[in-house]
């Protein structure tokens, strides 16, 4: 719960300054009954006639100068200045001030912005009330209500006519009390409510772009196929050209050595024309250049194929059953794939051991494999910045007892013991907002544990992070009808 | 001397295939056509030793043909030379084809395949 939410508990005695419980005292006990019948005959006068003005208008006279000799003194000498109050309310936890109207030097409800103000923005109080004059009030009430209304505005929270005991005092704090306990258990509602929808919105943005990259994935087969019609021809093309390079290159080499020759009898002039004509258009230098940037053209070809095929393993469409993968060519396809996250600040090297194939959905496995690279990636960048230096990323494979284990080791900066527990859990995420959801740790737990492993991870601050992922070689249910067989 | 069919719509790989295989087999003789009907219309006009043909095509697909092929011209070799890896057609090519190539694939490979072929088929 909020700090500032104090939860006030309804019952307790209201805490009243010591000051003005002396007043109150006096108060009672110079009214006495008196006032109280006073305040008797006039509320039964309250009464739309003639008779209900005279009737105000008589106890007002009378108790003006009653109220006027009973508190004038204690008032002028022990009233509520403000800062008195002020300086008890800072030194006892305050929870109700009671305020004066017409107290000394101003009236009460003038200082009451500045205490609303004060204390009532840290919410340390529960109530602010007024206490009025009841015949003036009753009176003013009659007449427009406005006096009443005006006070209340500014943050007064009730008004007691007197004459009023602590009993009262303590039955309006109570319901103050539970008024803000309410409140306070309005705010701890709308905070899980706000936490809630903040939680679905984002798990919304996730759908969106999960769906955003099922619609990728679908189109990425196609999209492939697009892309290696032109790489057919360009990969048909390239060696034809660079061969038919060669070749010409070679013909020109064994005419000139032919032109040359020194029984060529060829004319001198016509001669120095080719020359001429050879080292303007470069020839020294042409054959140098045309094999480089076939090789070029060739290698550009290669890594385009390299990249579309491991698109469009990744993009394979899942099957509704786990099938046998190769894992360690999976692994390959993704390093591909997420190379734009690892190359300019890791040098990825891998160590893939003699693996059998495994029983799982290898979209989902390759997932979780490429988020371990990815977060790795992004870990080493963490570290590395713009230092320049570069990181590491080893992936490894091998098989033991029944189950593969694939590691993704990392010199990033590691994982702080204080946040250990909570790397699996949903939208937990130490990420800059656009480079993390929280999810995919998360996600990649869930799925490694429907395939019966486990993720697991050791870390060491300052020197980096080892992922395990550790799958059974076949499935439960392979398993099951081996046995049965 | 062999003759080859080769099959696709973008005619650009079909005349990179041609420059490819005639650099690379000089007495081998290749026909082109630009779909699966145009492919049957010139099986009917000659006989031919190997089919090589691309999945996605108009009018028929890679996998009609083959399969037109292995029914019609059971002796002629049928090549997939296709970009498309996966679905329904690709697995009724396999069944009908004697050897499935992804785009991108080197003549050489190409070359290496249809002498295998053509080496078991005799």
């Amino acid at each position: 719960m909020d700090a500032s939410c104090r939860r006030p508990s309804p019952g307790n005695p209201p805490d009243i300054g010591s000051h003005y419980g002396e007043v109150m005292e006096k108060l009672n006990a110079a009214q006495g009954k008196w006032a109280v019948m006073i305040h008797l005959l006039t509320a039964a006068a309250v009464w739309p006639s003639w008779r209900s003005v005279l009737w105000v208008v008589g106890t007002t006279a009378f108790l003006v100068p009653l109220n006027i000799w009973i508190t004038g003194a204690m008032m002028r000498r022990r009233g509520p200045v403000v800062s008195e109050v002020f300086r008890t309310s800072a030194n006892i936890s305050t929870s109700i001030i009671l305020f004066h109207m017409t107290g000394w030097p101003l009236p009460g409800w003038l200082w009451l912005p500045f205490i609303a103000l004060a204390y009532g923005s840290t919410r340390r109080l529960t109530a602010i009330m007024l206490t009025v004059f009841w015949g003036v009030m009753t009176a003013v009430a009659l007449h427009d209500g406005v006096a009443l209304i005006y006070p209340l505005t500014f943050g007064g929270l009730a008004y007691l006519c007197r004459v009023f005991t602590e009993a009262r005092v303590g039955i309006m704090h109570d319901m103050f009390a539970r008024s803000e306990a309410q409140r306070c258990e309005l705010d701890t509602a709308h905070e899980s409510l706000q936490a809630a929808v903040e939680a679905r919105q984002s798990v919304e943005l996730e759908l969106r772009q999960a769906q955003k990259l099922e619609a990728i994935g679908r189109l990425a087969s196609g999209v492939a196929h697009e892309i290696n019609t032109p790489l057919q021809y360009l990969a048909t093309s390239i060696p034809l050209v660079g061969e038919g390079v060669h070749d010409l290159l070679r013909l020109i080499a064994q005419w000139r050595s032919r032109l040359t020759a020194p029984a060529a009898h060829i004319d001198p002039a016509l001669l120095g024309e080719l020359e001429e004509s050879a080292r303007a258009c470069g020839l020294e230098d042409l054959e140098t250049m045309l094999v480089e940037s076939l090789e070029m053209a060739q290698d550009g070809v290669g890594r385009v194929s390299t990249i579309v095929r491991s698109m469009k393993e990744l993009a394979h469409p899942e099957r509704l059953e786990k099938a046998p993968i190769d894992l360690n060519r999976a692994i390959h396809a993704m390093l591909t794939v997420a190379q734009h996250e690892y190359r300019y600040v890791a040098d990825v090297t891998t160590a893939l051991g003699d693996l059998p194939p495994v029983e799982c959905h290898a979209g989902e496995i390759t997932q979780v494999l490429l988020n371990l690279v990815v977060n790795a990636a992004h870990a080493v960048a963490d570290v590395v910045e713009s230092s320049g230096a570069r990181g590491s990323i080893i992936v490894s494979t091998r098989a033991e007892r029944g189950e593969v284990v694939i590691s993704v080791a990392d010199t990033g900066g590691g994982i702080p013991d204080a946040i250990r527990d909570k790397v699996f859990e949903p939208f937990f995420t130490t990420k800059a907002v656009g480079r993390g959801t929280g999810y995919g740790l998360a996600m990649a737990r869930a799925t490694v544990d429907q395939h019966g492993g486990s993720l697991s991870f050791a870390s060491c601050p300052g020197r980096g992070t080892t992922f395990f992922v550790r799958l059974p070689i076949a499935s439960a249910t392979t398993l099951a009808l081996q046995a049965a067989a | 001397m062999t003759t080859i069919l080769l099959v696709d719509d973008d005619p650009f790989v079909l005349k990179a295939l041609v420059h490819g295989l005639r650099r690379s087999r000089p007495g081998w003789s290749c026909s082109l056509a630009a779909d699966g009907a145009a492919a049957l219309e010139e099986l009917a006009k000659a006989d031919f030793d190997v089919v090589v043909t691309d999945m996605r095509m108009p009018r028929m697909d890679g996998a009609g043909l083959l399969t037109r092929v292995r029914d019609a011209y059971p002796r002629a070799v049928r090549i997939v030379l296709s970009g498309q890896a996966e679905g329904a057609q690709m697995d009724c090519a396999r069944s009908v084809a004697d050897a499935i190539l992804s785009k991108p694939t080197p003549v050489s490979v190409l070359v290496t395949c249809i002498d295998g072929a053509l080496a078991r088929r005799a």
